[in-house]
């Protein structure tokens, strides 16, 4: 009954919301089945059966044939190869790979190639670059300091590793909502691994500010972030608007959006090294790489030695200094941790009328949201035996509330996000909300089904790309002639493969690969790859303990793929920015793709496209010999994966100029930039 | 394997291409880039109609970083002057939330500065601003404005974006997603610093979720106004064009073998602005061709007006170029941020930019471009009557308060003289009149020509919008 007043009040509100805002686009779709736990759905029957590949394609068929569209021809296999190759690991294939797997005689050549890339250790540094979107990864606080908030890039390494050894996302959800708050059920002293504080990094990656405010401010303005992203990135709900008011759309009332907070009262939010007054707790967590604790410390040995024995100008010597405090605090200890308070007491959680700290309303208990669990009982917290830690075990309850397979929402959201990256839009377009929303899901029994299938293969990612990626969805051409698109504009049944521009990560990462630049090291602290000039009073820190776009400390630096650039959010770099990848402040679940002028600079001026062009003219000189046909060919095969052909080979031969302008050319091409 | 050629279907690009090479040079780049306009698929930038009719096409705002002590400058409160040196008499309660910093002896401050009525409209400003007050007829005064926070972080943002937390598009990304700009060879929004780093850095005037063609571009005084806007060095422009020839060969081909093609197009006229933007950005920072008059009436060649006059300068020179919206931040790193040197400080920094803005104002008058352009003074914040650390009573300060910001605007549909907003008799906070920062940003909007509820983005399945919860327009300001 008193589910039925909620419904109906939020109802009401949601009208009232409307008719307040006539103009405003009005939310007309939600598929109330996501609210349910999903069942495995029954694969639909299709006429032309030996189009399928996989259970996969006969949904995706069935809602063709219901509109009388037909699916596009299959792309060649050297277009899918080089589609597969940028999906799965971020670069082209080099010419050899690429000849090998045409070489492949084996009926399946495809999946052993698709196989052969989720092995690959590029692999997990591509799609750590999509999750550290989703949880909205920075590594400064951007705000009026933009003070360095420390260690992340041990959570940016975690992550990468998790992926790599496939880590089951049931488990790698729950290390991050959960790390260090772990309760023992039996033993009466247990202290939780300290290396699972390096996860919960994630709780700690919302940018804050110091500044003057009261404690009790800064620490709501914290839990007003941690709330809404886990919400948001796990669950697909957008729990942050029903922090001044009953959620307008969803049956989310404020209540319930205290009552999930109330399961993260119990962090002690950590400050940033540099900006307390009181000693900052100091852990030694062990590296997944001993050698960067090697390389720490040879680097802070070396930069003391200099400062003690040379004569440095001042700013040298600033420089040094600011060297050596970044991996003192950054690198070579963990400072700053999100972990449970130390003391019994806990602050209660009050409902905040209209998010007003100052309007407080009743206590609240840690709850799930009763659009989910059909009740507002308070949750039954996890505790050790003995009850030595009343602190812990608030947010055990919560990750492993999250990551059950009884969970509607946690397996669906996180498919639908790794079908986005594969085919570009989701199956639920906005995979931060699974709420109402202004679109339909385009293929809701099919994302259920992908869910069920998912937990059945113990939450394994890797079993899912590969899932995806050998359908007969997914190895459609970009083209379809057969098909009239104003039947359907957007695409949104997938008659063809969407055609893709490459990500700002991608682009760079591949300019340095193909003109045989890049730096193969894995992990370890961000890197600062050269900004363009004129950019000089951006780098200065804007206080000592400030972020600063340092010079890079090896030449090899500048050349480390993106996702271990420094993640200043102050500072993006104009070339990334300008190709939408900015450093993300909140949760970014797609992102924009756009065409500005600012990008032709960029290619066209940039130092990384004028560099790499000249890289890639001495490589293929050294590769191809003297002979200029020889030279445009393998061009070709390096940048675009295939040949030239006869006009293109004649055009590129009567150009006079030198092959570093010819390779500058088909560096900023669309060939190259988009993937087919 | 084999590479079939593909038949390559006669279009309007072998038309552009064809004529281009025919051409050569201006005529078709003008051609190019009316085809730029002619559809939105390629061009987010093309020109839309305002939701409002007759409101003002270009923004000049102007933001004074570190909260602006207002009652030094346009607030006259004379309540103070009993109390200078005391206590503040009120209570924590009936100062409300407004922040306290310091725990010392909240010692209140009399404003130092003579002030008068000025104009028409006789409205108060100190002798601070003596070239100001002689244009008050022109300016629409909003006074006791709230925000959110009294820390400059989120203070800033809730100013500039409508969030109190970056990652959400600015004022001048809205205002350029709502209308596109008019001149396609300069981007529609433009940031001119003195070197930052603001608070923020390049989120102050960044996009958030809107599309990266409305984030705001830093122009910056020299021979490189645009990062890479110049060709390498050893590249010449001539190389470069028949680079782009090649380029744009190899484009044509590969969009004429494929289909749904209007993103690929436009990548293939975005090199062509580019092209055009290397010529077209230098020359609008190549002052040389104004007179020794208007150097003067922005102050330009005097020491303290220097620098804030060519910036203002810039702005005409921008909007008359048909640039959409304009940011000029003055100095770098909150200069406004009086904890002390209300006496040693401020007054310098109100020179700073007195006379450029008036030059400004007059500028656009007198070229009748004030008619359609909004001028906006903005801060993200006001000041507290009191010192609370006082440490130095001949040269004292004043603390933050997010709910005293005053701004101005002129131009446009903008009432010269009218005044809005009522603080209490020491300026603490409004008693009447409440203004709060989406009132203002509504308002902004409304004389920019845009509906507040009808400039949306749907973002993470909701429709977002700069005033969030919804701003009133405030309409006692507008003519």
């Amino acid at each position: 009954m008193r589910n039925l007043t909620v419904k109906v009040t939020t109802l009401v509100l949601c009208l009232a919301g409307l008719l307040a805002n006539t103009n405003r686009a009005r939310p007309e779709t939600a598929w109330s089945g996501w609210f349910e736990k999903p069942v495995r759905r029954a694969v639909p029957p299709v006429s032309v059966a030996n189009w399928l590949r996989n259970p996969v394609d006969a949904f995706v068929l069935a809602e063709l044939e219901g509109e009388s569209l037909t699916p596009a021809p299959a792309a060649s296999p050297r277009v899918l190869a080089r589609r597969l190759y940028f999906d799965l690991v971020g670069f082209p294939p080099t010419p050899v790979e690429l000849q090998e797997h045409l070489d492949n005689p084996a009926p399946d050549a495809y999946p052993q190639l698709v196989d052969r890339l989720l092995a690959d250790p590029r692999y997990a540094e591509r799609w750590a670059r999509h999750w550290l979107d989703v949880v909205g990864f920075g590594e400064t606080d951007g705000l009026e300091d933009d003070i360095i908030i420390g260690n992340l890039w041990r959570y940016r390494d975690w992550v990468i590793d998790a992926l790599d050894r496939d880590m089951p996302y049931d488990r790698f959800v729950t290390m991050q909502i959960a790390g260090g708050d772990e309760v023992h059920p039996t033993k009466a002293w247990h202290q939780p691994d300290i290396q699972d504080y390096i996860p919960a990094g994630f709780l700690r990656l919302a940018p804050w500010d110091l500044g003057n405010l009261q404690a009790y401010e800064l620490r709501q303005a914290y839990l007003d972030e941690v709330t809404g992203v886990t919400a948001s990135v796990f669950l697909g709900l957008t729990l942050e608007c029903a922090r001044c008011h009953d959620h307008k759309y969803d049956d989310i009332p404020a209540r319930d959006y205290y009552r999930f907070q109330a399961f993260f009262n119990a962090i002690q939010v950590p400050l940033p090294p540099n900006t307390s007054s009181k000693a900052p707790e100091f852990v030694n967590v062990p590296y997944a790489d001993e050698g960067i604790r090697r390389r720490a410390e040879l680097r802070i040995t070396s930069y003391e030695k200099r400062l003690e024995e040379e004569d440095l100008k001042d700013d040298e010597a600033a420089l040094l200094r600011r060297r050596i405090a970044r991996w003192e605090t950054n690198v070579a200890t963990v400072r700053n941790v999100a972990g449970p308070p130390l003391g019994p007491d806990i602050a209660p959680i009050r409902l905040l009328l209209g998010g007003d700290l100052r309007n407080r309303g009743e206590t609240l208990e840690p709850g799930f949201p009763s659009l989910l669990t059909g009740h507002s009982q308070p949750a039954k917290l996890e505790t050790d035996r003995y009850g030595q830690y009343p602190t812990r075990g608030r947010r055990t309850t919560l990750a492993r509330w999250i990551a059950s397979p009884d969970n509607p929402l946690t397996a669906r959201v996180m498919v639908n996000r790794i079908w986005e990256y594969h085919f570009g839009r989701g199956i639920v377009e906005t995979p931060n909300n699974f709420g109402f929303t202004d679109h339909s899901p385009t293929h809701p029994e099919l994302l259920d089904w992908l869910a069920v299938d998912f937990v059945a293969h113990d939450w394994s990612l890797k079993s899912m790309h590969r899932r995806l990626v050998t359908s007969a969805t997914y190895g459609q051409a970009s083209d379809n002639s057969a098909v009239d698109d104003s039947l359907d504009p957007e695409n949104s049944l997938l008659w063809r493969f969407r055609r893709r521009r490459l990500e700002a990560e991608a682009i760079r990462d591949s300019l340095l690969a193909i003109s045989g630049r890049l730096s193969l090291l894995r992990y370890g602290p961000g890197v600062f790859p050269s900004l363009p000039p004129g950019l000089d009073e951006l780098r200065k820190p804007v206080r000592q303990y400030s972020a600063a776009w340092d010079s890079n400390e090896t030449a090899e630096d500048t050349c480390r793929r993106s996702i271990y650039t420094f993640q200043q959010r102050s500072l993006p770099s104009p070339l990334m920015a300008s190709f939408d990848a900015q450093v993300v402040n909140k949760s970014c679940p797609r992102r924009s793709v756009t065409t500005t002028p600012l990008q032709a600079l960029s290619m066209m001026n940039g130092t990384l496209v004028s560099q790499s062009a000249a890289a890639l003219a001495r490589r293929i000189e050294r590769e191809a010999g003297p002979d200029n046909r020889d030279q445009i060919v393998r061009l070709f095969e390096l940048v675009f994966s295939r040949p030239p052909l006869p006009d293109e080979l004649e055009r590129f031969l009567s150009f006079d100029g030198s092959l570093t302008r010819l390779a500058r050319v088909m560096l900023s091409s669309n060939e190259f930039l988009y993937v087919d | 394997m084999s590479w079939q050629p593909f038949q390559t279907r006669p279009s309007r690009r072998d038309f552009l291409c064809e004529s281009y090479l025919g051409l050569g040079g201006l005529a078709a780049l003008d051609l190019l880039a009316r085809d730029v306009r002619a559809t939105a698929a390629n061009n987010p930038l093309m020109v839309k109609p305002a939701h409002l009719p007759g409101q003002a096409k270009r923004c000049i705002f102007l933001f004074m970083e570190g909260g602006v002590s207002q009652m030094d400058t346009f607030e006259y409160v004379p309540a103070l002057e009993k109390l200078d040196g005391k206590r503040m008499p009120t209570s924590r309660d009936t100062t409300g939330a407004v922040g306290q910093i310091g725990t010392g002896p909240n010692q209140v401050i009399a404003s130092p500065y003579k002030f008068a009525r000025h104009g028409e409209s006789g409205h108060w400003m100190s002798e601070l601003f003596p070239h100001l007050s002689t244009r008050v007829d022109d300016l629409a005064w909003i006074h006791g404005i709230e925000l959110g926070s009294s820390n400059h972080g989120p203070a800033v943002y809730h100013a500039l974006t409508g969030h109190m937390q970056p990652g959400s598009p600015s004022v001048g990304s809205w205002v350029t997603y709502g209308l596109g700009s008019e001149n396609q060879n300069l981007p529609g929004f433009v940031v001119v610093g003195q070197g930052a780093p603001a608070i923020g850095g390049a989120a102050q005037w960044g996009n958030g979720f809107l599309p990266a063609s409305y984030q705001g571009t830093l122009f910056r005084n020299g021979p490189t106004p645009i990062v890479n806007l110049n060709p390498q060095a050893g590249q010449s422009l001539d190389r470069q064009r028949q680079e782009l020839d090649l380029l744009r060969w190899l484009n044509e081909r590969h969009a004429a073998q494929r289909t749904a093609t209007s993103e690929l197009e436009g990548r293939i006229a975005a090199y062509e602005v580019a092209y055009k933007m290397q010529t077209e950005a230098p020359d609008l920072i190549d002052i040389s061709d104004e007179s020794n008059a208007t150097r003067s009436l922005y102050g330009i060649d005097q020491p303290d007006t220097d620098t804030f006059g060519r910036q203002c300068l810039l702005a005409r020179r921008m909007v008359e170029r048909g640039v959409r919206f304009v940011k000029l931040l003055h100095r770098r790193g909150k200069p406004w941020d009086q904890h002390g040197g209300i006496k040693s400080k401020l007054p310098r920094l109100c020179r700073e930019v007195d006379q450029p803005i008036t030059g400004l104002l007059h500028d656009l008058r007198s070229r009748g471009l004030l008619e359609d352009t909004l001028v906006v003074w903005a801060s993200e914040m006001g000041r507290t009557p009191w010192d609370s650390n006082l440490t130095q009573r001949s040269d004292p300060g004043r603390d933050h308060n997010n709910y005293a910001l005053v701004m101005w605007m002129a131009g446009g549909k903008v009432r010269g003289g009218a005044s809005y907003g009522k603080p209490d008799e020491w300026s603490l906070r409004s008693t009447d009149e409440h203004v709060h920062i989406r009132d203002v940003h509504a308002t902004l909007l409304h004389l920019m020509g845009l509906d507040q509820d009808a400039l949306t983005y749907l973002h993470a399945g909701r429709s977002e919008r700069l005033t969030v919860f919804g701003g009133r327009v405030i309409r006692e300001i507008l003519a």
